[in-house]
């Protein structure tokens, strides 16, 4: 009987569209991975193992839904066809019934689960065999490793999945309930998944433990064995069953198999009582004859706002009286409240009311989603599915205002959630101390734009539904819908609008007008919707859409052909506007220009490719800035010196960073066009003679439209810089195609090189930033604000509504500046001859303190260690949120308003980010402003990796050396996610990776200047920065470096070539800890410590390969467990030691070492990729 | 009161109603039929709820099809399937649906639907949800909502399904009541119903009318035509081919075939005509056409 049963199931399940739709739907997908791969670079081949393995993840959750969904119709089909009298007569063993069911849905759902993977690999096959995909993107076939993923996550997680729903099903027997936990499930996954991410950083290993073990669908397992393998490890490694992996399968086992026995068992007793059940619907005598009773008439008839508002009421009632509504509340109070908050480096942030509706934006999508695609078809076919519609047919109430009716209600369930949602973030901000909360713009943002978009989506949703054969193909229309805007551009992305970001500065800027207009299309395509959609109401249960369309015409009343014609208007005059301003004639940015012009600009311009332009000398600037318009025009007169051996007959004048209006005049030559928008020649009458000069001069105007998304020009918070606003000279290699099949597509010839190679001498004599010119800025703007550039205030005069500002500089500067224009409040100081201003927020003073301090100690320290500081001014100046970094130019240091001013320190032990930011942007007036890098590889190092190692100094100094921990920490877990992305290189020639010039970089200098000492670091460094200012040619680190050497032993030299050289890993483990007998004349105990040691070389795959350690490295006992990054070590003792690759033993003595951790680099200076097994406490009894 | 002109409906590609013409006047009016005749799809269109391919419904003057929404306030119509909204109290459904039929003053929507439950036999159980409720109680509770409003036009499509003889005939005396001033169109496909209840009836067979006329005058044109006889197992079929045999009936284990011709056939015996006779000698006769 068991085989029959479930080979019956198994034919029923196959007889049905629903298993095919699943698994066409499943097979869509990786054959969407398979064409999304072979369209763009990834560093690891479609068929290497880590592939699989993100497969794996991605289609978990999808499956935790799709088995819902399928589980509880297979459960349920005996219930939902009252089956289950006619079945159960039969002298069946229920026991042997259920599992047998139990068997053939985790036939089908263990089968649907593996073919992603396996169609993944099969089309990788197909793609490779029939040379479909490019060579690249397929490696070695190595089939084995499909299996990991799929025995480990995919077969278990189906199992799980099965006998979880399949118990719900069974005792509650509705579809309704099982959906609702699987979105609970979901919820609880995403959740769990995201705490485990931050307590994998943030929080103690038995934490982050605990919720790994809870995953049940192992996702923060996946992310834990393979978030810092390299390119190399995701093409030879896979998942292994770890013992807390082991532990979370187990257990899930368990639990799932014992909430299933426990689901039979109730439904065994929930059998046995159903006939008492029936008992009390008997049925009552009536009379054989019908009282007299006289039949009421309707006086007048109501008019249709009383039928509106009756209908509502009606729906209203219905939805709240629903346990699903307040489950839906219940779990968007939860998201909001529970889901983990932004952070970096472990410091909060402050909640302002922004990021808390950017943060509700989030949280928020599940619970609106489920509304969508479940509430919304409940209220929609609740008359058809309760076939009450058949009496309500032909009852004399008009089909919109049942459709009103049922419209706002679905609205209503929206509003809710969001106010909700609203509530429980205002009491979070509260709670943290918040007291300006911007109620105004909750109700704008919240209140207003989501609730517009949420109703333009109700609007598809009832539309789709009305047109629909049944709820399920109408549901899973919209799914798809959803699903495939989040894919299409704005204009095909139903209710979507480029992104909207918030400033206390200048609000949501230009955006806005872009947002309207773009609801303008949205709004009005929605209301033709409505129209149509209650038109097509399907009131009863019988009619057919043909039916109804045909008596469309009748029904289309004046007021609605008026409405679907405005609407029209409406939405083509918006869509038309969007359409030419923003595809036709789009933004005028370079960053935005295609292929084709990327190669027309090589193969134009090639022939400069390795030609020294003629050096800006003299900077004058003439710019107003407008910030009502907002716009700019400016001028800058410009003398050029040709610095190389040969004459100069032309150079290349790239278009700046907006393509708006420019022109260059000049009485040495003129402008020749090559047709491109880009760049053109600059082509001198005469040749510029080596020594010669020639001045030019250069007028922009910039007047971005509301498309653009140009956050450099605002009304509160302009800033832009000379890149940005004017055109700039010689090659520029960011204009690349790399890919080579593209290359010779577009007959371009040898591989592209972005970066210069280190040794090429011809840009030892050209900067990578600028070179030094004298500077000199006249600034206009609005007279409210002030307008600022690099130089000291040398003009300041109020004309009418204009004010105007002349900065010069007197001494010569980078040729790299900014021009901001705001209104803000402004702290002052003075520092040791220096004038100090942090310009900022009013809402936002919480850390101008720190960063004040953060900039007098930085000056102080780095006056003293690296010479002195070359201006007399320093200003840190808050811009628009709307770009998020700090940046600086000569004495001025515009720093944007998320970062910095926004992170929460109240917290004792937080890694201080705003001190930390400041004195890094600070230590950039040295290098990168004193120390001018040549424009080849390694140039990054010199400029951030100097600069972050000589911030985190500052910190080390003002707290205290081990608050390194946790910014290592994190740099360390940055950089090791990071590298398994791309190529990595060396730091020597580093070129356009963040994580290596600052991460890597910070933590190799930190570590150089543990092994030969801070002041003798910073010594080599001084003198690096007096030997370039008078070197003939720009700074690279290969000089750096020979002047490290020249100053240190063969074993430091030995560690250079470590940390500069090559890509280097340390494996430190504690290997064993044994206390001996105390020693009666000393009375300390003895502690033998074993360290396991090795070292690796990786190369850019990072393949490693071992090398021979022979080294330095501090081993310490300590109070404290290293583990928390936040806490002080409390040292007991600490020395280097020397440590050779194998085993080391080392001997310590210790008065009470018991309970004690013993730890090998406790200040990380080696990167060791498992931190977690460099200590070991020692126990406590003796 | 209610005109059918020249209706005819097709449903993807077969003629559900072929060119009706009915004139129906006040009382009670029958529709007899065989499943799948089209009985309900004429309902349907009187009931407003779908439109035709050609031809025209005109109530009291009123088109049907383009002023839906004037003839549905004087409509009460009983679907022959319907469901209720689950976990709703008949009080409070039949107080919401008198709202959509436009009571709108309170009170006075109270007495309605309070009347229409006494009226009913269903106030005692007002409170229970329509839900619960058996196949009589549900029945009455839809005639309770079609009656709201005091419509001049009932429409009610084989009300009498799953009720039990007595809930029957207590259904067709409050129809019967009612039927004194108004326009009552009751389908079934069981004969001896219309033949007691209405003043008028009609026979619709794949989607025409058949016959048509009062029960009294389509009986007496059949009458002495109608024959009946007991006839063996073994020779029915040989009597269906000699003769007209319009219905087989089983009566204590013998075959009593029923048989119209204007001689009285061999062995045969005259029989008291009733409808049934009427019904199944047309529906042979339409079988024969």
């Amino acid at each position: 009987m068991f085989i029959n049963t479930v080979r019956f199931e198994l034919f029923t399940i196959f007889s049905r569209w629903m298993v095919y739709v699943l698994a066409l739907l499943l097979v869509s997908l990786s054959a969407y991975e398979v064409f999304e791969y072979g369209t763009s670079y990834q560093i690891v081949p479609i068929n290497a193992p880590y592939t699989y393995i993100e497969l794996a993840r991605g289609a978990s959750i999808i499956l935790m839904v799709l088995t819902a969904i399928f589980v509880g119709r297979v459960a349920l089909s005996n219930h939902t066809y009252s089956m289950q009298e006619l079945i159960f007569c039969r002298p069946i063993n229920p026991w042997k019934y259920h599992i047998a069911r139990v068997v053939a849905v985790y036939f089908v759902i263990g089968t649907l689960s593996c073919l992603t993977v396996i169609m993944n690999a099969i089309s990788a096959y197909i793609g490779w065999k029939w040379s479909l995909l490019s060579y690249d993107v397929v490696g070695p076939f190595q089939w084995r490793f499909v299996v990991s993923p799929l025995v480990l996550i995919m077969l278990p997680n189906a199992l799980f999945y099965t006998l979880l729903f399949y118990a719900i099903s069974i005792v509650i027997k509705s579809q309704r309930a099982v959906a609702a936990v699987s979105m609970a499930l979901v919820v609880a996954t995403a959740l769990l998944f995201a705490w485990a991410e931050v307590a994998r950083l943030d929080e103690s290993r038995y934490m982050h433990e605990w919720l790994m073990v809870l995953d049940m669908s192992a996702l923060s397992h996946i992310v834990d064995q393979t978030v810092y393998w390299s390119a190399s490890d995701k093409q030879t490694q896979t998942l292994g069953l770890e013992p807390i992996f082991l532990l979370n399968r187990v257990f899930w086992l368990i639990a799932t198999l014992a909430v299933f026995i426990g689901a039979i068992k109730i439904s065994l007793v929930q059998k046995s009582l159903a006939p008492y059940k029936r008992k009390d619907i008997n049925e009552m005598d009536s009379q054989n004859t019908y009282p007299e009773q006289g039949i009421h008439a309707i006086e007048s008839l109501p008019s249709n706002i009383w039928f509106f508002y009756r209908q509502l009421k009606f729906e209203v009632l219905h939805v709240a009286a629903k346990p699903s509504f307040w489950f839906v509340l219940g779990l968007s109070v939860f998201l909001t409240l529970w889901s983990p908050m932004e952070s970096s480096y472990g410091t909060p942030l402050w909640r302002l009311t922004y990021a808390m509706i950017e943060h509700l934006g989030d949280v928020l999508l599940l619970p609106i989603f489920m509304v969508l695609l479940f509430y919304c078809p409940e209220l929609i076919w609740r008359e058809r599915e309760s076939r009450a519609g058949a009496i309500l047919e032909c009852y004399p109430i008009k089909n919109w205002l049942l459709w009103s009716a049922k419209f706002i209600a679905a609205l209503f369930i929206v509003m809710a959630i969001l106010a909700v949602s609203v509530v429980a973030s205002v009491k979070l901000q509260l709670d943290s101390g918040i007291e300006a909360i911007n109620i105004n713009q909750y109700l704008f943002s919240v209140g207003g734009l989501h609730v517009f978009q949420v109703a333009c989506l109700l609007s598809l949703t009832f539309f789709v539904h009305a047109i629909s054969l049944n709820r399920a193909t109408g549901t899973a229309a919209m799914a798809v819908l959803l699903l495939a805007f989040q894919f299409t551009p704005p204009m095909l992305s139903f209710a979507n609008s480029p992104p909207l970001t918030y400033s206390d500065l200048n609000g949501y800027g230009q955006s806005i007008a872009e947002t309207l207009v773009y609801f303008t299309y949205w709004g009005s395509l929605s209301v033709i919707l409505a129209v149509l959609g209650y038109l097509l109401w399907p009131r009863g249960e019988s009619t057919e859409l043909r039916t109804r369309l045909s008596f469309l015409p009748q029904q289309l009343s004046i007021k609605d052909q008026k409405l679907i014609l405005l609407s029209s208007i409406m939405f083509v005059a918006a869509g038309s506007h969007i359409f030419y301003h923003s595809i036709l004639f789009p933004a005028t940015s370079v960053l935005d220009v295609d292929e084709d012009v990327v190669a027309a600009y090589e193969h134009a311009f090639i022939s400069h490719r390795n030609k020294i332009p003629p050096v800006v000398q003299r900077v004058d600037i003439h710019a107003d800035v407008y910030p009502k318009v907002p716009s700019i025009k400016a001028t800058a007169k410009l003398s050029l010196l040709n610095s190389q051996n040969t004459p100069v007959d032309k150079m290349i004048v790239n278009s700046p960073l907006f393509m708006g209006q420019w022109k260059v005049e000049s009485g040495y030559g003129k402008l020749k066009s090559v047709g491109l928008e880009v760049g053109s020649w600059f082509v001198f009458n005469t040749p510029l003679q080596p020594g010669e000069t020639a001045d030019l001069e250069i007028t922009v105007e910039l007047a971005p439209n509301i498309y653009d998304n140009v956050s450099q020009i605002v009304e509160n918070g302009t800033f832009i810089n000379n890149k940005e606003l004017f055109p700039f000279f010689g090659y520029d290699a960011t204009m690349h195609i790399t890919d080579p099949e593209k290359r010779s597509e577009y007959g371009l010839k040898g591989e592209v090189n972005v970066v210069n190679d280190i040794d090429d001498s011809t840009f030892h004599t050209d900067s990578l930033i600028g070179e030094a010119v004298t500077f000199r800025a006249e600034l206009t703007t609005d007279a409210d604000q002030l307008a600022l550039a690099p130089g000291v205030l040398t003009e300041h005069r109020i004309d009418g509504d204009r004010a105007k500002y002349t900065y010069t500089m007197k001494q010569p500067m980078v040729n790299y500046y900014s021009i901001q224009s705001f209104k803000l409040k402004v702290k002052r100081d003075r520092h040791k001859g220096v004038d100090l201003q942090i310009h900022y927020h009013p809402d936002h003073q919480w850390n101008i303190d720190t960063m004040m301090e953060a900039a007098k100690d930085s000056l102080d320290y780095f006056s003293n260690a690296f010479g002195p500081y070359q201006y007399s001014e320093l200003r840190i100046i808050e811009f628009p949120r709307y770009r998020k970094f700090a940046q600086s130019f000569a004495n001025t240091i515009p720093f944007s308003e998320d970062i910095g001013f926004r992170h929460d320190t109240r917290r004792a032990n937080t890694y201080n980010m705003p001190y930390y930011i400041t004195a890094h942007e600070v230590a950039h007036q040295w290098w990168g402003h004193q120390l001018i890098a040549a424009n080849v590889e390694g140039a990054d190092m010199l400029i951030e990796s100097l600069a972050e190692y000589s911030a985190l100094k500052v910190v080390a100094q003002r707290y205290y050396h081990g608050t390194l921990r946790q910014y290592k920490k994190y740099a360390l877990d940055h950089y090791l996610t990071e590298r398994g992305r791309e190529l990595e290189y060396p730091l020597y020639i580093t070129a356009l990776q963040g994580f290596v010039h600052y991460e890597k970089g910070a933590l190799a200098m930190l570590a150089l200047a543990h092994s030969i000492g801070e002041s003798k670091l910073n010594q080599l460094l001084k003198k690096f920065i007096e030997e370039q200012r008078v070197s003939s040619k720009f700074a690279t680190t290969n000089d750096l470096i020979a002047l490290i050497n020249e100053h240190v032993d063969s074993k430091q030299q030995a560690l250079v070539h470590d940390l500069f050289h090559e890509i280097t890993f340390y494996s430190l483990r504690v290997d064993n800890v044994v206390v001996g007998e105390k020693n009666t004349e000393t009375g300390r105990y003895p502690v033998t410590i074993t360290i396991d040691a090795r070292k690796f070389y990786a190369d850019e795959y990072g393949k490693e390969t071992e090398a021979e350690l022979d080294d330095l490295i501090e081993v310490a006992l300590v109070a404290d467990s290293p583990e928390d990054v936040k806490r002080s070590l409390n040292e007991y003792h600490r020395q280097d030691y020397p440590i050779k690759s194998g085993l080391n033993t080392i001997l310590i003595e210790a008065y009470n070492p018991f309970g004690m951790f013993v730890v090998v680099d406790p200040y990380m200076h080696r990167i060791d990729k498992n931190s977690k097994d460099n200590f070991l406490q020692i126990d406590y009894a003796p | 009161m209610l005109k059918v002109c020249n209706l005819s409906k097709s449903y993807k590609g077969s003629l559900a109603l072929n060119n009706i013409n009915l004139t129906i006047k006040k009382g009670m009016f029958g529709l007899l039929g065989p499943n799948g005749a089209g009985k309900s799809s004429l309902m349907r269109s009187i009931a407003t709820l779908q439109s035709a391919d050609s031809g025209y419904i005109e109530y009291d003057g009123i088109c049907v099809s383009a002023h839906a929404h004037e003839v549905r306030r004087r409509l009460g119509y009983l679907p022959q399937d319907f469901g209720v909204y689950p976990n709703i109290s008949a009080i409070r459904l039949l107080d919401h649906l008198a709202a959509l039929k436009g009571f709108a003053n309170k009170s006075q929507r109270k007495e309605a639907v309070s009347s229409l439950l006494i009226k009913t036999n269903l106030y005692e159980q007002r409170k229970r949800a329509v839900s619960t409720f058996s196949g009589g109680m549900k029945q009455r509770f839809g005639i309770a909502q079609a009656l709201l409003g005091d419509p001049d036009l009932i429409i009610v499509d084989e009300p009498t399904a799953g009720l039990d003889p007595q809930e029957r005939n207590r259904f067709y005396n409050l129809l019967c009541e009612l039927s004194e001033d108004k326009v009552v169109v009751l389908s079934t496909h069981i004969v001896e119903d219309v033949s007691e209840l209405c003043t008028e009836c009609a026979i619709m067979n794949r989607g025409e009318i058949v016959l048509q006329g009062s029960p009294a005058n389509l009986i007496s044109s059949l009458s002495g035509q109608v024959w009946r006889g007991v006839v063996a197992k073994e020779t029915l079929s040989q009597v269906e081919q000699s003769y007209n045999v319009i219905s087989k009936k089983r009566f204590a284990g013998e075959i009593i075939a029923s048989v119209v011709q204007d001689e009285q056939p061999e062995g045969f015996l005259p029989a008291t005509v009733d409808l049934e006779d009427v019904y199944f000698a047309t529906l042979a006769q339409a079988k024969i056409q």
